[in-house]
């Protein structure tokens, strides 16, 4: 029989210590509870036993007694995107193509959490493959934001392709969602959902386990509803990956870590007050973007500068092409990454292939959702011999520029960049360049999805112009709640999770200033008042 | 599936512990990397058999007069060839996983989670691939790229899990390379110098066994390391000359220690471009080449190639065009058969890897793995004839016994220079130690119906034996007797020797003299001692033959009472002054 946890003093000390309102049993049971009330949002796809839940809990609640927490993420609830492969329960990527596989091992960024005593609650929902903006191509349903009412809950997107991941933290179904971000899959549903959705820079947290989209731009990407849960697990994920030839090596993490040491102790040093400048570029503001997300964009930069911060208008050139860009190369990627699924070794497999005429195409048309499909096409095309030179090489073309101007607008040169014959701690610094960039993470607030369906591809595309552009740049960039409705975006050098962190932390106090709650509000009335343009 | 998985998750725990991820591979560290595969050597011979069989035709074919249809040295039509060689490199694990490469494990039994392209799952570049692959490129005088790439080649079929082979397409291993065959090494008519275009790392596919009415998939194979060499078009005077461009790759690569031995192992195997153009204009362009796919033996390439320019020339002899296309041969009725024209022609879609960093390779350890090389076939046969004095012929036989792999310790040319290198130097060692290894050694073991990894006489011992010859301590035909029981006694050969009494005898004139005596002390004995009397003076050619005949005989008979223990030549002076005197 377990002692009731508010009961001793000791342990309430460290439940307070480390977030829980209540005990680790209580926090999963409370979860659980959500998750029965909330099927209807279609946030998972498979679950983890309730009584493995419990008694995951029941333990870490144990080691809080004799203060034996491993971690402040010990029994700390957490969903995993359904393409992140996890050896307890199946990984389908919310495609019918792998609607019963089950990885035989465990991606490095799962099994870093489980060490640390995160209790995995399940898959979430997700836009099949990772494929979509609003996590409506998925055979498990589409998924929907939470609301007050039951059929408020029904009636607006979660934003995607982590829409799952953010509909289950932002309904109480667990603390903290792994998602992926390929080009704003994160983000995206954490501006919709109100959440705290970071997607680190490219590199820094292994992809092992992670099922390839786009491997030149996936990465994996934390969903919470506070900055500090959504560190917290940062800091778990945050090493090198023997596994993983795109994970960041010791050595260049400990030289890029210590150039942004320096550079921020300058910044904190020489500068009025250390104040940060933030940057913020003439061509997002889009023609597309709703007039209340605008509003809520001025207030923003007006807190900011409130704060101490030295606002500047910056131009990106390139920004206009970043989107046609990334619909080049990503279904490129996608389409080569996507012919292993033939339904032989796994997956599911066509009865008509089973006959002995065919061996894989049927399966191939029927496993694959339209986007899918559609995507795969795309992508096989602008490989094609006859399409390469127009379409994939000058995409990556366009890519180079577009980090070139995310480049030439940072105070900080790019740690990775070292092509020249400087070394990088002789080039200077952009004297009159920005620290961060400050911007809006989507066009407008969550669509109703009767709307969304309604909406051309090309539409739908036309939602990740905010978000592509730091994804081609491998920048790490996270959304901020400013709004319930619409988040901010923080977007950084690679590399400088720190300068991001420090300014993201200023958005997430906004609310809590007299001032900052003001803007906030106003510019919400204003988000209320206008209909999203189309 | 869950056999499958229950495998690969044992595999993981191997994997996760060891993937040493290498982009720039030291120096220091390159020189530890071993290479050697765990099966090869008990395989090595039908590829041995099969290097031996062509040769053998080759001669046979040049004695006759070549087959008709295979050569190309006369007539209207000009031949001629490119090859494109994938061969296996030497390692113990493959390229972008820790899964063994065997090729004798049961189906399906070595495979890592990359191997099955599971879902989530990366390739890690193995660093141990490098050194067989620059090998090869030093071997075949290559360029080796500073930088290099890797590259996903797409097509659908059912051997190949990810459905692309990574390998190396815009920016290869190494450029650049030749390749020359003479008379004398190569057994070609006239010296061939070709130009090797590039050599590019690429992983293998898996293996289909058929099993009717089913085909069965086995992924041992898949992720195996492969270079493939791709050769310029060279001119054929027959199509026995690209079977011998192959088998000369082979030799070299074998020698080096870079691939593993074998075409019926998948060890080798060939690509073959062929086109024919009217003999005389040198200015024409090149004829439409066709591309004959997946040839695995020397006897494939040769008849391959030969059945396709008579193809080809009947064709245009006809007035008709050839079509650029994609062949198959088919070995039981002899023929190339069309497989895909251009319009079927897959588009590869070549796109850069996006997970793997580029190779950068540093001089150092360029130079490191330069400087380690093993002697390449042309310049064991110059070492071993120029400083060891041996004759071309026996440097040859001494190479074809080992069956290029001279480079290792364990080889019958390692073998023969440690003996020499044992025995006090004296003038003509070398020779003799040939010829004791050659035709001594080497006749017993194959008597014995032994391999050259079980010879049980060791360096030391033979060295002893050919010592107490050159040293005047036993006889030729003493050495000759003890070489045999050195097969199951393990004494030294010295010892024998001390313990049997097996020395020469030092003996005087008059000893020797008596003894010869004694010798001819029978009929037939008196009888050749009186021709030889009568013969004496006597310097005609019939005389001198019929002479040395007869003192064969008594050297023979001496030999035999003394068991071989005293010295020919002492004999022959002791016989000359006894016959003065008689």
């Amino acid at each position: 029989m377990l002692p009731t946890l508010r009961r001793c003093a000791a342990a309430s000390k460290i439940i307070k210590h480390c977030g829980w309102k209540e005990g680790p049993i209580d926090a999963a049971t409370n979860a659980l509870v959500n998750i029965r009330l909330n099927e209807h949002l279609n946030a998972f796809t498979n679950l983890q036993k309730e009584e493995v839940i419990l008694s995951e809990a029941k333990k870490a609640q144990e080691r809080a007694f004799k203060r034996e927490l491993k971690h402040a993420l010990d029994g700390r609830l957490i969903a995993i995107k359904d393409n992140i492969a996890t050896i307890d329960l199946p990984t389908t990527c919310a495609s019918y193509m792998l609607k019963d596989y089950q990885s035989p091992f465990d991606a490095t960024v799962v099994e870093r959490l489980r060490d640390k005593g995160a209790i995995v609650v399940g898959k979430t929902n997700m836009d099949e493959f990772g494929m979509g903006s609003h996590s409506t191509f998925s055979p498990f349903g589409p998924v929907s934001k939470p609301g007050t009412t039951p059929l408020e809950s029904l009636a607006y997107s979660a934003g995607g392709s982590s829409g799952g991941s953010a509909a289950a933290v932002a309904a109480g179904m667990c603390d903290i969602a792994l998602g992926t971000d390929t080009g704003g899959s994160v983000r995206l549903p954490a501006s919709y959902c109100g959440l705290v959705g970071f997607k680190p820079s490219y590199g820094m947290l292994s992809r092992w386990g992670v099922v390839a989209y786009a491997n030149s731009l996936d990465t994996v990407g934390i969903i919470a509803n506070h900055s500090n849960d959504v560190k917290a697990v940062w800091k778990v994920l945050n090493f090198p990956d023997k596994l993983d030839p795109t994970c960041v090596e010791t050595g260049t993490r400990m030289r890029v870590g210590r150039m942004i040491e320096d550079f921020h102790r300058v910044r904190r040093d020489t500068r009025k007050d250390g104040r940060f400048r933030i940057g913020v570029p003439m061509e997002y503001n889009v023609e597309e973007m709703a007039e209340g997300t605008r509003k809520l964009w001025d207030a923003t930069l007006e807190y900011l500068a409130q704060w101490g911060c030295e606002i500047v208008p910056i131009s990106l050139p390139h920004t206009r092409h970043a989107l046609p860009a990334y619909y080049i190369l990503a279904p490129a990627e996608a389409s080569s990454n996507l012919a292993r699924y033939d339904g032989i070794r796994y997956g599911t497999r066509h009865e008509q292939d089973r006959d002995g005429e065919t061996l894989f195409a049927p399966t191939r048309a029927a496993g694959f959702g339209d986007e899918v499909r559609r995507r795969i096409l795309l992508g096989t095309y602008s490989l094609s011999s006859e399409a390469m030179g127009n379409y994939f090489v000058q995409a990556q073309k366009v890519r180079r520029l577009v980090q070139k101007d995310f480049d030439s607008v940072f105070a900080m040169p790019n740690g990775l960049d070292c092509d020249g014959e400087t070394k990088w701690e002789d080039r200077p610094w952009n004297s009159k360049g920005v620290d961060v960039i400050v911007c809006p993470t989507a066009l407008g607030e969550s669509p109703k999805l009767e709307d969304v369906n309604k909406m051309s591809q090309t539409e739908r595309y036309a939602g990740d112009v905010l978000t592509v552009p730091a994804s081609l740049a491998g920048l790490p960039a996270v959304s901020m709640p400013v709004s319930k409705k619409v988040g901010m975006q923080v977007i950084g050098q690679w590399g400088d999770e720190k300068g991001m962190w420090e300014v993201a932390v200023m958005l997430e106090k906004m609310r809590k200033g007299e001032v900052g709650a003001q803007l906030a509000d106003e510019a919400e009335a204003a988000l209320n008042g206008v209909e999203r343009v189309d | 599936m869950s056999r499958l998985a229950l495998r690969t998750s044992q595999l993981l725990t191997l994997c996760r512990q060891c993937v040493p991820h290498a982009r720039r591979l030291p120096q220091s560290r390159l020189r530890y990397l071993s290479t050697a595969t765990v099966d090869s050597v008990a395989d090595s011979a039908p590829i041995f058999a099969d290097l031996q069989k062509s040769q053998k035709r080759a001669l046979k074919d040049r004695h006759k007069g070549a087959h008709p249809s295979s050569s190309f040295s006369e007539g209207d039509w000009e031949v001629t060839c490119g090859l494109e060689v994938h061969t296996q490199l030497n390692t113990k694990t493959k390229l972008f996983s820790y899964a063994k490469t065997s090729i004798t494990a049961a189906p399906n039994t070595c495979i890592s989670f990359i191997d099955a392209a599971l879902p989530g799952t990366q390739p890690t570049l193995n660093p141990a691939i490098l050194l067989p692959a620059l090998r090869a490129v030093f071997a075949l005088e290559c360029t080796p790229a500073k930088v290099s790439r890797f590259d996903r080649k797409h097509y659908f079929y059912w051997d190949q899990p990810a459905g692309y082979q990574i390998t190396q397409f815009y920016e290869p291993l190494a450029k650049n390379g030749r390749l020359v065959l003479t008379p004398d090494a190569d057994g070609v008519d006239k010296r061939l110098e070709l130009k090797i275009r590039q050599i590019q790392i690429e992983q293998d596919t898996g293996k289909t066994i058929a099993a009717p009415p089913n085909s069965l998939v086995d992924l041992n194979r898949v992720g195996s390391p492969l270079i493939e060499i791709i050769t310029d078009p060279f001119p054929l005077d027959s199509a026995e000359t690209a079977g011998k461009v192959l088998a000369k790759i082979q030799a070299v690569l074998r020698a080096v220690d870079a691939c593993v031995v074998g075409m019926e192992w998948g060890g080798l195997r060939a690509d073959v471009n062929v086109s024919v153009r009217r003999r005389g204009d040198p200015n024409t362009l090149l004829g439409q080449r066709c591309e004959i796919k997946n040839l695995s033996s020397f006897k494939a390439v040769t008849d391959a190639i030969t059945s396709e320019a008579a193809r080809q020339i009947e064709i245009l002899e006809a007035g008709g065009t050839i079509e650029g296309e994609t062949r198959g041969w088919d070995n039981e009725k002899s023929t190339t058969r069309r497989l895909r024209g251009k319009e079927g022609e897959v588009d590869y879609r070549y796109m850069p890897e996006p997970d793997l960093p580029p190779i950068c390779l540093t001089s150092e350890a360029l130079e490191a793995v330069k400087k380690d090389m093993p002697l390449l076939p042309d310049q064991i046969i110059t070492q071993l004839t120029d400083v060891f004095g041996l004759s071309p012929k026996d440097a040859r036989t001494l190479l074809l016994w080992d069956e290029g792999r001279s480079g290792h310790p364990d080889s019958v040319i390692s073998y023969y220079k440690n003996v020499v290198g044992l025995i006090q130097s004296a003038p003509g060692v070398g020779k003799i130690v040939g010829n004791w290894v050659i035709h001594e050694l080497g006749g017993l073991i194959t008597t014995h119906g032994l391999s050259w990894q079980k010879n049980p006489v060791g360096k030391k011992r033979l060295a002893d034996l050919v010592s107490l010859i050159v040293n005047g301590k036993i006889t030729n035909p003493t050495a000759k007797a003890l070489l045999p029981r050195l097969f199951t006694d393990k004494r030294i050969p010295a010892e024998i020797v001390e313990a049997e009494n097996l020395g020469i005898k030092e003996m005087s004139r008059n000893e020797l003299e008596t003894i010869i005596k004694e010798a001819l002390d029978t009929d037939r004995g008196r009888d050749v001692l009186k021709q030889l009397v009568e013969m004496k003076g006597d310097d005609s050619k019939a005389a001198e033959k019929k002479k040395k005949g007869l003192r064969g005989f008594v050297l023979g008979g001496v030999m035999r009472s003394q068991g071989g223990k005293v010295k020919a030549d002492q004999v022959e002076s002791a016989l000359d002054s006894l016959l003065e005197k008689l």
